[in-house]
């Protein structure tokens, strides 16, 4: 039991809830205060190091609550859900960048954000969002997992939107939200289906059982779910349309969001779910079909843009398609490459965020065709872009150049891989090629955001404030970016320092205990080596000849993007929605009824249908005698019926339905049913009465109050109802009640009810209450027919 | 007078419908409004403990088989009696604002409680039938208490019109049902046609009637048509009542008429209830979204709701059952809470706008986060009780071999975030005119709280309410023997 892992995720968002009221003691130096609290996190995970490289998983687990037997298909027994933690190799890859990131954001948000904003709400959105993260890594179960992962989407909409006086950043929050929400919902729905394929949400037992679970009939639903969830979050093609938005956050927040955090969840859940429901053909087409197409696109979408920050988030995009892609290929060597990418993605990403921000800081611009040659003015944040860069574009000895040396290793060595893959000969070739153009893609706008803007020819901008010359900023600011850096060249020079400790144990996380590859700047000559220097060449070119190259692309299409679909989804159900409610619901009750009656008919000729031909009897003269009294009436009721829908006075109406009642009165007569007889009799006049009472009130009948439309609706709701009534008829008609009531209160009561008359006795004790609710009613309606005859409504006639 | 000792499975009802005359008569004697609610929720406390203290644990029928007390009937009573409460307390600022008659509005609100504790405490589809039509005329009262607004007005006749056509058609279904298995007792009926009949066609229309009936209570899409209007004209305590306490007697009394009666045509009906809630989550969810309203976004959200709980009676499986019950018990508070903080607003804005919302993260944050919270739980994003509601639905669906219907119901989430998120969008993003403090009525407050809390620990700790919701039997152990 190791309690210091829901401590760290419950502290963190404690921490979180009491920003606000801590800004009052500490003021504008919350930020710093608070970033203490990861940075501790980071120094005591680190201290964990040595044991987790031995292979120890840290747990703490709590009995959450017990799914009772029966809620899984097969009757499986009742079952424990835990509220659990583990800290194993690849999630302390994770928690490390959490905490690590998070304190050096921290540190640069308290100088970045100006004296007067909220730094309250701003940290405490931080803070519960560090919270969140390190919940997400931290879960041992599917179930906590999905619980932190849309507390992420939550507080990262909060913080999206910080500047809530924006529009741009409440379309960009809202935005994020919904396509990441919505992937969480996927996630959750395919969580789902592994409980009912597997019987568990714990991962350690879904670990064992992924044989079972991957050849389970659910098998591609739950993958495509799984995978919706983890695309949206790590805003991979085609869901990437959030990300480019949602730079309309504070430059912090992107430089821990977009770099090192949410983006990675939907990292860390595909590298979860790789010994689980990885390996089959589905996962490599999918996963790493999605990841290369986002390398490619998101780099070729890079060199399109000219904001500093949109470049960067296409960047991300693209890079985390990398680190998707060899999640996807699944090979030792793939997944190697893979977690030490996620580490070296943060590293030099989270630099080049914070450096965008000094620089839109300084020069009040993003704008790389307006920034040149700062670098003679802010040598520091130079140096910083530069080696940031250079990192991201792949070039020795930083740190981006191994694991890309690593990853067109892995992409040549996909054969066996692909060898059950439909399609895998082209697909073999296919991913190595566009690997290579990708990163040709990187390098170049790597160069324009580094070299163009620090050091390429043309006037520079003047400072933000219009005075001078942009300068570089305080030590706050430029301290943490600086860190990073260096942690770039130094996993650049010697990537050992970080194998044994992180990527290795990382790696056998995914792949369980196996050997992982060497980690080495240097591993001879061979194709990788070619590729990048195939890459670096064609990207200096390409660079050196940055006009040609813009118009080029000016001339191919704008790449397909979710954009569109998304605005049109949104419009469209908007609109659908508009349709819907002015058409149904017109506020008329005339149209209410008539929709409730026609899917009532229409129920009833459906569900008629589903039990195919049933017996009507239909013979004719029916049995027993027909009167020509009995023929006549009837026929004479139908006719004032029918006559009613032609009368233009509500009250002559009214008055031939009374004539149909008292048909009715005349009926029961003759049928000897002398009380239901007179029952009728009183209530028709009743009704009547209230009827006219009421229709003073009401306008005429005219076309304007009774358009004709409603006129047919009306006829052919009555036909349809009649229809159904008669067949309903003619189906009972051969019904006889096989017992009477009669024969059991004759006998009962005297014996019961001591009384010898037998009506007496039912009405005022075997139907005591009946009565006495009867006199009731018959109260109530005088009072209502007293109140309604001294009503004066207002412009009624006088 | 029985004198078996049988009054006293009836006693909570027996006092609150007394407590309601009593509060009618403090309405009368006193001029101070708020006498007769801390009787109505004095006299709630004392059923609630009598209900837990005798009644619990019994399973018993009392006179012929019309009143029927057991696991199902005592929970379903217990959630009643707690709505009821909530009510009180949340209205005691509404009714004072807006004038309404105190001891009326109390009276009405207890006497639709006994109709919806009868209707969930017997298996006679005549107590059934009465107990709905106790609740119906109390409530067509209570949507048309605000005398001087003409939407109140409007909502009140188009209930009336709509709810008394809708009597009818369960009426007319009941007496087909009778007509065909020969009983009104649902497990004679079930008995009755447990062998099969040769009248399939005339049970199957009388089935679609009482779908179609129970429908309108339910405010099933297309006979929902009375909902939108009446959640939103009636006074906002009423709407919160109707919505909560009002549906979940219908799916009560649905649950018993279909799954202890005519399981012999269970087919038929699960087909029919699929429709149904289909239509009715992705109606209630695709108009939900246009609204600007306040008041009118939760009344299409409440219909949307009704549909994911009709997927239990889709799926009609025991689990399904419990799941029903745990989302109407999760739904119940947060939309009694949500509507507390819909009552403050309305004191300030009466226009119920959703833009009125604007800034109210800075102007009330606590009212605002836990208008959040309902919103979350509304969608289903845990920690929330609405996650667990919607999950086991969801798994229900699943495990009955359903999948599609949860993925459907998964989409209508989807769909449902955009305006459900657009009202904490606008309480956090959006600048407010003012940015004066709304201070808030103890009664409000409290709702809220209570709302909020249990929200949490029903998302949080489920584990008791699962336990409960899951050891509830629809059909009854002492007919199943029998049955």
């Amino acid at each position: 039991m190791s309690w210091t892992l829901p401590v760290s995720v419950i502290v963190s968002i404690a921490l979180g809830l009491a920003a606000p009221g801590l800004r009052r003691l500490f003021g504008a130096g919350l930020g710093r205060v608070l970033a203490l609290w990861p940075l501790a996190l980071f120094v005591y995970f680190l201290g964990l190091a040595p044991g987790i490289a031995e292979g120890e998983v840290w747990r703490a687990s709590f009995r959450w609550f017990t799914v009772p037997a029966g809620w899984l298909p097969g009757g499986a027994g009742p079952f424990d859900v835990h509220f659990g933690f583990a800290l194993d190799g690849l999630a302390f890859l994770f928690v490390l960048l959490i905490t690590g990131v998070g304190a050096l954001v921290m540190f640069y948000a308290s100088s970045y954000l100006g004296k007067d904003e909220n730094h309250g709400a701003f940290f405490a959105y931080l803070m519960l969002f560090v919270g969140a993260m390190l919940g997400v890594v931290l879960a041992d179960n599917l179930f906590v997992m999905y619980l932190f992962w849309e507390m992420t989407s939550i507080t990262s909409f909060l913080l999206i939107g910080f500047w809530s006086h924006r529009p741009e950043s409440r379309a960009g929050a809202l935005k994020a939200l919904l396509v990441t929400a919505a992937g969480g919902l996927a996630f959750l729905a395919g969580a789902a289906l592994i409980l009912v394929a597997a019987g568990s949400v714990d991962l350690e037992t879904l670990l064992a059982g992924g044989e079972g679970l991957r050849s389970s009939p659910l098998y591609p639903a739950m993958l495509v779910l799984v995978l919706l969830g983890a695309f949206t979050k790590s805003a991979q093609a085609p869901f990437h349309l959030w990300l480019p938005n949602a730079m309309e956050a504070p430059t912090p927040v992107s430089a821990y969001l977009h770099s090192a955090a949410m983006v990675k969840a939907g990292i860390y859940l595909i590298a979860r779910m790789a010994p689980i429901l990885g390996g089959t053909a589905l996962w490599v087409l999918l996963v790493a079909g999605a990841g290369i197409v986002s390398l490619v696109l998101g780099a070729y979408l890079a060199l399109r843009q000219t904001d500093l920050k949109a470049i960067l988030a296409f960047s991300t995009i693209s890079q985390l398609g990398l680190i998707i892609a060899l999640f996807g290929w699944g090979t030792t060597a793939a997944v190697a490459a893979a977690v030490l990418h996620v580490l070296n993605h943060s590293v030099f990403k989270a630099a080049l965020f914070m450096m965008v921000g000094i620089v839109d800081h300084e020069t009040g611009t993003r704008d790389i065709r307006a920034l040149r040659g700062l670098g003679a003015f802010m040598p520091v944040t130079a140096a910083v872009a530069m080696v940031a860069a250079l990192a991201l574009a792949g070039v020795p000895p930083l740190n981006g150049f191994v694991s890309k040396e690593m990853f067109f290793a892995a992409s040549l060595e996909t054969g066996p891989v692909l060898a059950g893959v439909p399609g895998g000969g082209v697909l073999a070739v296919l991913f190595p090629a566009l690997a290579v153009l990708g990163s040709i893609f990187t390098f170049i706008y790597s160069l324009r955001i580094s070299h163009g803007v620090f050091f390429g020819q043309g006037r520079p901008p003047a400072a933000a404030g219009g005075h001078g010359r942009p300068h570089d900023p305080p030590a706050g600011m430029w301290l943490p970016p600086v860190v990073l850096a260096a942690l770039a060249v130094v996993l650049g020079v010697a990537p050992g320092l970080a194998e044994g400790s992180i990527v290795a144990p990382a790696a056998r996380g995914v792949l369980g205990p196996v050997d992982v590859p060497h980690l080495a700047l240097w591993h001879g000559f061979n194709a990788p080596l070619l590729m990048s220097a195939a890459v670096v060449a064609l990207g200096l070119v390409a660079y050196a000849r940055g006009p040609a190259l813009d118009a080029v692309i000016g001339r191919l299409p704008v790449a397909p993007n979710m954009n569109a679909l998304y605005d049109g989804f949104l419009d469209g159900l908007q609109k659908t929605a508009d349709f819907v409610e002015k058409r149904l619901m017109t506020g008329f009750t005339r149209d209410y009824i008539a929709y409730m009656l026609g899917f009532l008919l229409v129920l009833l000729g459906v569900t008629a249908a589903s039990v195919g031909p049933f017996s009507l009897q239909t013979d004719w003269p029916p049995q027993g005698s027909l009167e020509w009294a009995e023929l006549l009436l009837a026929v004479l009721m139908a006719a004032v019926a029918l006559s009613v829908p032609f009368f233009r006075s509500r009250v002559a109406a009214v008055v031939s339905m009374g004539a149909v009642g008292t048909g009715l009165v005349i009926m029961w007569t003759l049928f000897r049913a002398p009380d239901l007889a007179l029952t009728t009799l009183v209530v028709e006049p009743v009704t009547l009465l209230l009827f006219l009472l009421v229709f003073v009130y009401l306008p005429r009948l005219t076309r304007d109050v009774f358009p004709k439309t409603a006129r047919w609706v009306n006829v052919a709701l009555a036909a349809g109802g009649g229809l159904a009534t008669t067949l309903l008829l003619l189906g009972v008609r051969g019904l006889r009640a096989d017992r009477t009531v009669a024969d059991w209160y004759i006998e009962n009561s005297l014996p019961l009810a001591h009384g010898a008359n037998v009506v007496n006795v039912i009405l005022v004790d075997f139907r005591g209450f009946d009565t006495m609710f009867e006199i009731t009613v018959l109260a109530l309606a005088g009072l209502g027919v007293y109140i309604l005859s001294n009503l004066r409504f207002k412009g009624g006639p006088k | 007078m029985p004198v078996d000792g049988s009054l006293r499975l009836i006693l909570p009802e027996i006092i609150v419908a007394g407590t309601g005359l009593l509060a009618l008569t403090a309405g009368l004697v006193s001029r101070r409004s708020r006498l007769p609610g801390f009787v109505s929720m004095l006299g709630l406390a004392a059923a609630a403990y009598f209900l837990l203290a005798e009644v619990a644990g019994e399973t018993t029928q009392i006179w012929s088989g019309t009143v029927l007390v057991d696991g199902f009937s005592t929970l379903f009573k217990a959630v009643f009696l707690g709505i009821a409460a909530l009510i009180a307390l949340v209205s005691f600022d509404y009714i004072e604002r807006n004038g309404l008659p105190a001891g009326e509005f109390h009276l009405l609100v207890l006497l639709a409680t006994v109709g919806m504790m009868f209707m969930a405490g017997s298996l006679n589809l005549i107590t059934i039938y009465i107990g709905l039509e106790c609740l119906a005329l109390a409530s067509y009262a209570l949507t048309g208490m605000l005398r001087g607004s003409a939407k109140s007005t409007e909502a009140s006749l188009k209930y009336i019109l709509i709810g008394a056509i809708s009597s009818g058609v369960i009426l007319f279904g009941m007496s087909l049902v009778f007509g065909v298995a020969g009983s009104v007792h649902l497990a004679e009926i079930n008995a009755a046609l447990a062998g099969g009949t040769p009248m399939l066609p005339v049970l199957l229309a009388g089935m679609v009637f009482l779908v179609a009936g129970l429908g309108v209570k339910m405010a099933a899409v297309p006979f929902h048509m009375w909902a939108p209007d009446v959640y939103h004209g009636a006074p906002a305590p009423v709407a919160a009542f109707l919505i909560t306490a009002s549906e979940a007697a219908a799916f009560a009394a649905a649950l018993r008429i279909f799954l202890v009666g005519l399981p012999a045509i269970q087919e038929h009906w699960t087909t029919v209830f699929v429709a149904l809630a289909v239509i009715t989550m992705t109606f209630g969810n695709v108009t939900a979204i246009v609204q600007t309203n306040m008041r009118r976004m939760l009344a299409y959200s409440a219909v949307a709701q009704a549909g994911y709980v009709m997927v239990g009676l889709a799926v009609a499986s025991e689990r399904a059952v419990s799941a029903m019950i745990y989302y109407l018990i999760a739904y119940a508070f947060a939309t009694i809470g949500a509507f507390a903080v819909v009552i403050l607003l309305g004191r300030y804005h009466p226009a119920e706008d959703i833009a009125d919302y604007r800034g109210l993260g800075r102007r009330a944050p606590l009212l605002a986060l836990t208008l959040t919270v309902f919103m979350l739980s509304f969608i289903g994003i845990p920690p929330t009780a609405g996650f667990f509601g919607k999950f086991y639905l969801f798994q229900s669906a699943v495990a009955a071999g359903m999948p599609w219907l949860a993925l459907i119901m998964v989409l209508n989430s989807m769909v449902s975030i955009p305006y459900y998120w657009g009202v904490v969008q606008t309480m956090y993003l959006r600048e407010g005119e003012t940015d004066a403090p709304l201070p808030a009525p103890a009664g409000v407050r409290w709702t809220a709280a209570i709302g909020l809390a249990a929200t949490l620990i029903l998302g949080l700790f489920p584990d008791q309410v699962v336990q409960l919701v899951s050891a509830v039997q629809v059909v009854p152990a002492l007919l199943s023997g029998g049955l």
